[in-house]
């Protein structure tokens, strides 16, 4: 009777948890030149052109995932993304490189990103913190702004760039 | 003389009633409560345009005010074009206040994001939303990725000789740039490298300015 019993239990376990596995990952691949967002809440205004994720917030690009609290994107008139805005509990992860912030912030006016609220940026061995990190996504330039801390991985050191007025 | 009274009175609170369940009272179009409709199509126009098209395999009436329907497609309008497309195979319909609600799944698509959720509430007017439970968005027209640049592309190839050429925006801010960090020596990092600053690893080079406080003392 044992034998019998413990297949179906096995079979019936497995009927549970594989849909459920299969629910909680879901496609998440961006299709090209796309991203997608998931969340546990969306509130959506398409007069103002708003769109407010909430909970859970997981934003997946090709080789790139952003995980925060909260993200507002801010549409322009013909359904561009132009501005966002990720809050609590910010992480970026890429392929070898992890960012961490409590605010990140991307302008499509300038391609760029901007890190606040103790952003650090853990690439292999090497981190950079600052109050203020802005990526230009385009040409790969990286500022920061006020005391910088880049710390050099493979024992090398600390260097810590002086703090300097921005303006 | 008291039955004519009392009938009165009975349509006059009847009439109430149903003016209370539209807003402000108004006129609005009713499903007739307990009739199903089959193939059913609703139209709403504003100033003579075509704003709203409600679609639905069939709709039935299951109050004064909301009809319950199977395969139901809502299609929003902007200059006799069709802007959003919404379906869901069963969603309740309040039609006075033009609201659809459902927690039996939803698909929003537009040209430029498509949305899913298992419930839904949509303002129709207003064009307002929200989604719950297993949310997810495809922005069909952003890639959030950092991009790599590529040679003869619209960023510039990672060339250090080249790059007081480059095209790279200008910070507004007088803040000091991060030295690179592939000062640090690596036999798998070349010094400037092409990759985007967040696409490669250790890829922190191209930053187009010598360091505004070298660290001197990098000995491994």
């Amino acid at each position: 009777m044992k034998s019998c019993i413990l297949p179906l239990l096995f079979v019936t376990l497995a009927g549970w948890t594989v849909p459920a596995l299969a629910q909680t990952s879901g496609d998440v691949t961006p299709p090209p030149g796309g991203s997608i967002i998931t969340s546990d809440e969306l509130r959506a205004d398409q007069v103002s052109h708003t769109a407010t994720f909430s909970g859970n917030v997981l934003a997946v690009g090709n080789n790139f995932t952003l995980r925060c609290q909260e993200m507002v994107v801010n549409f322009t008139k013909d359904g561009k993304v132009d501005h966002i805005t990720a809050k609590g509990d910010v992480v970026i992860e890429q392929p070898g490189r992890i960012s961490h912030c409590g605010q990140a912030e991307y302008f499509h006016e300038d391609d760029k990103f901007v890190l606040t609220d103790q952003p650090s940026i853990l690439d292999n061995k090497n981190k950079i913190e600052a109050p203020k990190i802005t990526i230009y996504r385009t040409s790969q330039q990286m500022i920061t702004e006020g005391r910088t801390k880049t710390t050099l991985g493979n024992g090398v050191g600390t260097a810590a760039a002086p703090a300097k007025n921005p303006q | 003389m008291r039955p004519l009274v009392l009938s009165i009175g009975t349509l006059v609170l009847a009439l109430g009633a149903a003016w209370a369940q539209t807003p402000g009272g108004r006129l609005t179009p009713q499903i007739p409560f307990g009739q199903t409709f089959k193939d059913f199509h609703f139209p709403y126009y504003e100033n003579g345009q075509l704003k709203v098209m409600l679609s639905a395999v069939s709709a039935k009436g299951t109050t004064i005010n909301r009809a319950e329907a199977t395969e139901l497609k809502i299609d929003l309008y902007d200059d006799g074009k069709i802007t959003t497309t919404v379906t869901s195979p069963k969603a309740d319909l309040y039609i006075a206040e033009q609201r659809m609600r459902t927690k039996n799944t939803v698909l929003i698509e537009r040209a430029d994001m498509e949305a899913s959720a298992q419930s839904c509430d949509f303002d129709l007017p207003n064009k307002r939303y929200q989604l719950h439970e297993n949310v997810k968005v495809v922005l069909k027209s952003f890639d959030a990725t950092f991009k790599t640049p590529t040679p003869g592309g619209e960023a510039p190839a990672a060339a250090p000789a080249a790059a007081p050429s480059s095209p790279a925006p200008r910070p507004r801010e007088s803040a000091p740039v991060i030295p690179p960090l592939s000062l640090v020596p690596s036999p798998s990092l070349p010094a400037h490298n092409s990759g985007s600053l967040l696409d490669t690893p250790g890829a922190y080079a191209n930053t187009n300015t010598a360091p505004a406080n070298p660290p001197a003392n990098v000995n491994p």
